[in-house]
C-alpha cells in the first residue's frame, strides 16, 4: 500500500520498478508515466496511451490522454500507462493539471529524475501541488529514479517513504546518509537485487528482503535471453 | 496557489472543471484561452528578452574601468560597440535562458539556507526600497508645495505713493512781519 508520496531509488535492474508495480497492484485508479517506452510499453492489463506533444503552441496535439480520462474519470477502476518520449517535465505538468480535475488516483512516474531534475528553476505549480497536497486530496504519488541526488529536492523532502536499492555513486550515497544510520548507508553499494533499505517518517530504517524471489523486473527475462 | 482539487471537496471534478483542464493541456486551445484576456501567451514560459541597448551598455561597461583608470581611449566607440553588441546580446540571452537558471537551481539545491537568506534579504531590500521611494516622493511633494506657498507669499516691492499735499505754514524769519502784520521777534 502506497503512502501519499513514495520514492524508489536504485541502479538499473535492481528491482525498484518491479517493487513499485508490486506496491500498486491493488490500486483501483492507477496511472503510470513511462519515459523509457521500453519494458512498460508491454505491460499487460493496462491501457497504453501515446500522446503527441507540441512545444509551440504548448500542449498535446492529439486527444489520446484527454479523451481517455474524459471517459474513465467517473469509473471506479482504470489502469493506464502514459508513454512520453520527450519534454518530460512539461508533459508531467500537463498530466498534473489534468489529474487535478480527474482526482482520486495514484500516479507512478518511472525515472522521476528525467521529469523533475534537481537542476533548473523551481517546479511547475501543478507538479508542486501534486507533491505537497496530494495526501489531502486523494492523490498518491510514486516515483523511481536511478540517481537520488538528481531528483528535485521537493520530491525527496516530501516523500513519506523511500526505498533505497543498490546505489554506488558517491553523491547518491551522501544523499542517502541523511535518511538512515551509517551502517545501513554503507551497505547500499553491496545490496543484492530486490533488496532495499526502507526509510520512512516516524519509523526506523530497516533492510527489506521480503520480496526476493517474489517479484521480477519487467523485461529482465527478455534481456537475459537476449544476452544469451 | 490553488491546491489539488481544492474546490470539489474530494468528490470528483465536475464536467466543467475537467473541460477547463482539458482545454489547458490541449495545444490548439492555448491561444484561445489567452485571447479571453486580450493578450498572447508567450510560449507558456516567462522569458527575459535581452534588448540590444542592454547588450551595448554591457559591452561599454566592460571597457569602462580601463577607460577610467588607464586611458580614455579604451572606451568603446560607436562603431566598435555596434560590432560587439550582437555577440554580447547572444551571450546575455544564453545567461538569462540557461546559465542563470541552472546556477540558481544548483545553489538552491546545494545551499538551501543561503538561497533562502538571499531571497529573504532581496524581498526585504525591495520592500525597503519601495518604502524609501514613497518617502522620497512625499518629501519632494512637500518641498514643491512649500516652494509654491513661499512663492505666493513673496512681499511686493514698495511703491512710492504721492500723498495729498499738506502745506505747512512757513515760519517767517526773525525781524520780519507775518501776513497779519505781526513782528516776529
Amino acid at each position: 500500500m502506497l503512502g501519499y508520496l513514495e520514492l524508489f531509488f536504485g541502479k538499473s535492474f535492481t528491482g525498484k520498478t518491479a517493487r513499485m508495480l508490486h506496491e500498486v497492484r491493488a490500486v483501483p485508479r492507477l496511472v503510470i508515466v513511462d519515459p523509457k517506452c521500453a519494458q512498460l510499453s508491454k505491460l499487460k492489463g493496462f491501457d497504453h496511451l501515446w500522446p503527441q506533444y507540441s512545444a509551440k503552441p504548448r500542449g498535446w496535439t492529439d486527444g489520446a490522454v484527454v479523451d481517455y480520462f474524459r471517459k474513465v474519470r467517473d469509473v471506479g477502476r482504470f489502469r493506464a500507462v502514459v508513454h512520453v518520449r520527450d519534454n518530460f517535465k512539461e508533459q508531467l505538468e500537463l498530466l498534473c493539471i489534468l489529474f487535478r480535475a480527474v482526482g482520486h488516483l495514484t500516479l507512478c512516474v518511472d525515472e522521476l529524475g528525467l521529469f523533475i531534475p534537481c537542476v533548473g528553476p523551481s517546479l511547475p505549480p501543478a507538479i508542486t501541488s501534486a507533491m505537497i497536497s496530494g495526501r489531502h486530496e486523494g492523490l498518491s504519488f510514486a516515483g523511481t529514479a536511478q540517481r537520488p541526488a538528481l531528483v528535485h529536492i521537493t520530491a525527496r523532502a516530501n516523500a513519506e517513504r523511500i526505498r533505497w536499492y543498490r546505489i554506488t555513486e558517491r553523491n547518491d550515497l551522501d544523499a542517502a546518509r541523511g535518511y538512515m544510520p551509517q551502517a545501513l548507508a554503507d551497505s547500499l553499494p553491496g545490496l543484492p537485487d530486490y533488496v532495499c533499505v526502507e526509510t520512512s517518517d516516524g519509523a526506523p530504517a530497516f533492510r527489506d528482503e521480503s520480496l526476493v524471489g517474489r517479484i521480477k523486473v519487467p523485461g529482465a527475462l527478455a534481456m537475459r535471453r537476449g544476452r544469451k | 496557489m490553488k491546491l489539488w482539487g481544492q474546490s470539489k471537496e474530494n468528490s470528483g471534478a465536475t464536467g466543467g472543471e475537467f473541460e477547463q483542464a482539458a482545454a489547458r493541456v490541449t495545444a490548439e486551445d492555448v491561444p484561445r484561452a489567452a485571447g479571453a484576456h486580450g493578450a498572447e501567451v508567450p510560449d507558456g514560459e516567462d522569458r527575459l528578452e535581452i534588448r540590444p541597448e542592454w547588450a551595448e551598455a554591457a559591452a561599454r561597461l566592460c571597457f569602462l574601468p580601463a577607460a577610467r583608470l588607464s586611458h580614455p581611449a579604451y572606451a568603446l566607440t560607436d562603431e566598435e560597440a555596434d560590432v560587439i553588441s550582437p555577440k554580447m546580446q547572444a551571450f546575455l540571452q544564453a545567461v538569462a535562458d540557461k546559465y542563470a537558471p541552472a546556477a540558481l537551481g544548483r545553489v538552491a539545491n546545494k545551499y538551501p539556507e543561503f538561497f533562502d537568506l538571499t531571497a529573504a534579504l532581496g524581498v526585504l531590500y525591495w520592500q525597503k526600497w519601495r518604502f524609501v521611494s514613497k518617502m522620497r516622493a512625499l518629501d519632494a511633494a512637500e518641498k514643491a508645495a512649500a516652494a509654491a506657498t513661499a512663492e505666493r507669499e513673496v512681499p511686493r516691492p514698495v511703491q512710492s505713493v504721492d500723498l495729498p499735499g499738506v502745506s505747512l505754514p512757513l515760519r517767517p524769519k526773525v525781524g520780519q512781519r507775518t501776513e497779519d502784520g505781526g513782528l516776529v521777534i
